[in-house]
């Protein structure tokens, strides 16, 4: 006779595989991570930096139109503005007008002078001034706000021969440097910005850093801290060697006191129109 | 060809079959909810490039997308704060020298942050819905509640305040957005990029910076508030 055993567990019925159900991830963590990728992609000697530099000159050239438009808006209020607070010290302007004029008729005898002194001293030297480089003249499509990174466009690019790493002069002096370039448009760090640092010599031949803040100066950290410096002093590119700056563009005018030494530039970003791009690159 | 044949023509094709049509038409859809917002993006944008750094005082000029991201967060949740915040920081990279996607990440996290932080909490949904004919909880536990129940003769009055009330928390809230928004992207910045964080010059600029917005705050939100909501059924953002 066969015995039957009751089994000694009874288990429920399996209900079968678990039902599909899609997890995921929360939104926010899908945007962060790929604004992280692009970041890390894009850095500075990044996977995609290149690339991603031409798509950012490209896409922003559109908004240049947006931005003219809104400055020809402003003009006219802003020209207000600056001849309602220049009209109470005009007359102050004027008397400072009337004595500097006569330091300056004395000063213009011996400027030129020196002027012609130093044309002849160039010419014997076979020297040229470090600007007088061959370069392409570019026009400043779009300031970029104010903001701490704020940066230039002009409306020549890689079409004309320019290249990233070539420094940029306006009228006055150092303008910047290329960093990264379109076919029809270039993007320019101007020396403000917080991310740009140009190695200075002073007049006087204090060297050091001139690092951008953000602001409308650069702050100044001398390599000797007891280097001779005075406030007034023209700072010109250094010019070491692997400098991203060719040797004797003026830079800006020292000023502050000790240890909170800033360069007052020649050529302030936020009110450029017309620019040289050097073809000068940097030893790689 | 005529269009029966056309349309037979399509349905044999190879792009009707794989479902790519249908691909397209939930794009489409997608693209027509969040028209709205794209818009408001794009006005954003032409603001802060055109208009924003003639008003700059002192260097700091108003953040007009921070503001805007501030605005979505607050009116449509953490989703929506987040989405447009990724949008509007790859809009304001385009402007700044920092690597592309420094200020996306910020505002991302700016933008979801707000929008968390601005959820009604259920305390107040219910205070809100509280009446004498249906008190709430705590009504009925005998406790008070922060708003009280709304009765009708002090409703008007309450209107009013109301108002004040979120005049003030506009003006706070995109103060605090773009602080925070410049300085979590300055953070981000600083951590992937090596750019230096900002000195006390710069943290200064960046408090006037959100001085200077705040008052953006209650125009922009109730500009936002009013876009038209998108349709209910899919998944809302």
């Amino acid at each position: 006779m066969k015995v039957v055993h009751p089994p000694l567990l009874r288990l429920p019925a399996w209900p079968g595989p678990r039902p599909a159900v899609a997890v995921r991830p929360p939104l926010v963590a899908v945007l962060a991570a790929s604004a992280l990728t692009l970041v890390l992609v894009g850095r500075p000697g990044g996977l995609l930096a290149g690339p991603l530099g031409t798509a950012r000159a490209v896409a922003r050239a559109p908004f240049a139109p947006v931005e003219s438009a809104g400055a020809a808006a402003f003009r006219p209020l802003e020209a207000v503005g600056s001849a309602w607070s220049r009209g109470g010290v005009l007359a102050e302007a004027k008397a400072e007008t009337a004595r500097a004029q006569e330091q300056v008729s004395s000063q213009a005898a011996r400027a030129s002078a020196l002027e012609a002194e130093n044309a002849r001293l160039t010419a014997l030297l076979h020297l040229d001034g470090p600007g007088a480089g061959d370069g392409v003249a570019a026009r400043v499509l779009s300031v970029g706000g104010a903001g701490p990174a704020a940066t230039l466009v002009l409306d020549r690019g890689s079409n004309d021969g320019i290249a990233a790493g070539m420094p940029v002069l306006a009228a006055g002096g150092l303008a910047g440097r290329v960093v990264e370039v379109g076919p029809r448009q270039s993007i320019v760090l101007p020396v403000t910005a917080a991310t740009s640092a140009v190695g200075v010599r002073t007049a006087a031949g204090a060297a050091g850093v001139a690092q951008g803040r953000g602001g409308l100066v650069l702050r100044l950290d001398l390599l000797d801290p007891n280097a001779p410096v005075a406030g007034g002093d023209p700072a010109v590119t250094s010019g070491l060697r692997h400098s991203r700056f060719p040797a004797g563009l003026p830079v800006g005018r020292v000023a502050g006191a000790r240890g909170h030494l800033v360069v007052e530039p020649f050529a302030p970003p936020d009110r450029l129109e017309v620019v040289k791009v050097l073809r000068w690159r940097p030893e790689p | 060809m005529t269009v029966p044949a056309a349309v037979r023509h399509w349905e044999r094709s190879i792009v009707c079959r794989a479902g790519l049509d249908r691909l397209v038409r939930d794009r489409v859809a997608g693209v027509r909810r969040h028209a709205p917002l794209g818009a408001a993006l794009l006005t954003a944008l032409m603001l802060h490039v055109a208009v924003a750094p003639h008003l700059a005082v002192r260097g700091a000029a108003p953040e007009v997308m921070l503001v805007a991201v501030a605005g979505v967060a607050v009116s449509r949740g953490p989703r929506a704060g987040a989405a447009f915040g990724f949008a509007a920081g790859f809009g304001a990279d385009l402007f700044l020298a920092t690597p592309l996607g420094t200020a996306a990440l910020g505002y991302t996290l700016v933008g979801h942050a707000l929008g968390r932080r601005s959820r009604p909490s259920a305390a107040r949904m219910a205070a809100a819905l509280c009446r004498p004919d249906s008190p709430c909880f705590a009504c009925r536990a005998g406790r008070k509640h922060a708003a009280g129940p709304a009765v009708e003769p002090v409703r008007l009055r309450r209107r009013a305040a109301n108002r004040r009330a979120a005049l003030r928390q506009a003006v706070l809230l995109a103060g605090v957005a773009v602080a925070a928004g410049r300085i979590v992207t300055a953070a981000v910045a600083m951590a992937l990029a090596g750019v230096p964080f900002p000195d006390t010059a710069g943290l200064r600029r960046v408090a006037i910076a959100a001085i200077v917005s705040a008052p953006l705050g209650p125009p922009a939100f109730a500009a936002i508030r009013r876009l038209p909501a998108p349709p209910s059924g899919g998944r809302s953002p």
